[in-house]
């Protein structure tokens, strides 16, 4: 499959198959997280695979966000001191959330090469995410990806809003079909 | 359902309206409407594992939820006729259950 293909294929999907994914494509799925880009190559981003049942049932709970049956999950998360060490203030307010969305991006582009779908979720308690997963002060956890095989029956996927699709061509307003 | 299958279900609902309650001072304000219907949807399926109890009409509100919960995000218009018509189909109900001409 070729990564547009991948790209123009990929959903957000919130119904899944009753069964576990196998360790090993979790691990591809992280690899490809971390091998998004980071602000002036600064090593502040994290990536914590999730695949514990009852850590998954755990997450469930602090995250209302979590609507799925997904039976894993990718935290990508930030260490907020190597940031404003590495990149100042920019790195840890800015650049980590950018780079974050890229490594949730990647994510889900590799889950449709391996057959799998995603969720991206930010609708949970961030106290709770850490208390659950013992993560310290000095971080700031961003998106939670969640991962599982597609059901497929699921419901239709949601409609893009118009607005959604705009593409400007050299100046602010000047749309490409102009 | 053994009283501690409940204790627990009952559990995990009061962690949900907290962190939704968290969401609600972040998230859209959408989502709280939201949370809400998913929350009666939550309610439901627990109602629905107490044994013995088969709610039909609860059981169709349900299933409508879930089915339909997430045009939310598609369009805030039609999720608020979505729960107008929740309201209206539950209100038809309560007058039917009371015995009053729906
Ligand atoms: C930053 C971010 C946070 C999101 N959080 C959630 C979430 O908590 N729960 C959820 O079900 N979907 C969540 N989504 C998924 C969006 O609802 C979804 O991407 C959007 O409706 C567009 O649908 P599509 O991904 O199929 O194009 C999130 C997406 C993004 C980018």
């Amino acid at each position: 499959m070729s990564a547009l293909d991948a790209i123009f294929k990929r959903v957000t999907v919130r119904h899944y198959e009753d069964k576990p994914v196998e360790f090993s494509k979790l691990v591809t799925l992280a690899r490809a997280a971390q091998k998004a880009p980071t602000g002036g190559n600064t090593p502040y981003r994290r990536v914590m695979i999730i695949d514990d049942p009852d850590t998954i049932a755990m997450i469930k709970k602090i995250a209302p966000g979590y609507l799925s049956n997904a039976p894993a999950a990718i935290l990508i998360y930030t260490d907020l001191e190597v940031a404003e060490k590495g990149l100042g203030r920019l790195g840890r307010d800015v650049c980590s959330l950018i780079d974050s969305g890229a490594a949730a991006a990647n994510i889900s582009i590799a889950a449709i090469e391996l057959g799998l779908a995603t969720c991206f979720t930010k609708s949970y308690s961030e106290v709770g995410m850490k208390k659950v997963l013992d993560i310290p002060d000095n971080c700031r956890t961003d998106l939670l990806v969640q991962v599982g095989y597609p059901h497929p029956g699921r419901p239709r996927s949601i409609k893009k809003k118009p607005e959604g699709n705009i593409i400007y061509h050299n100046r602010h307003g000047v749309s490409i079909n102009d | 359902m053994t009283d501690k299958e409940l204790n627990r279900e009952i559990f995990d609902y009061i962690l949900f309206l907290l962190t939704a309650a968290r969401g609600c001072v972040d998230e859209p304000h959408m989502y709280g409407p939201l949370r809400l219907v998913d929350a009666a949807s939550r309610i439901i399926g627990t109602y629905q594992r107490v044994k013995g109890v088969d709610d039909e009409f609860l059981n169709r509100l349900k299933q409508l939820i879930d089915e339909k919960k997430y045009i939310v995000m598609e369009s805030e218009d039609e999720f608020t006729r979505f729960i107008d018509e929740l309201i209206a189909q539950s209100v038809d109900e309560m007058k039917r259950r009371s015995g009053v001409k729906a």
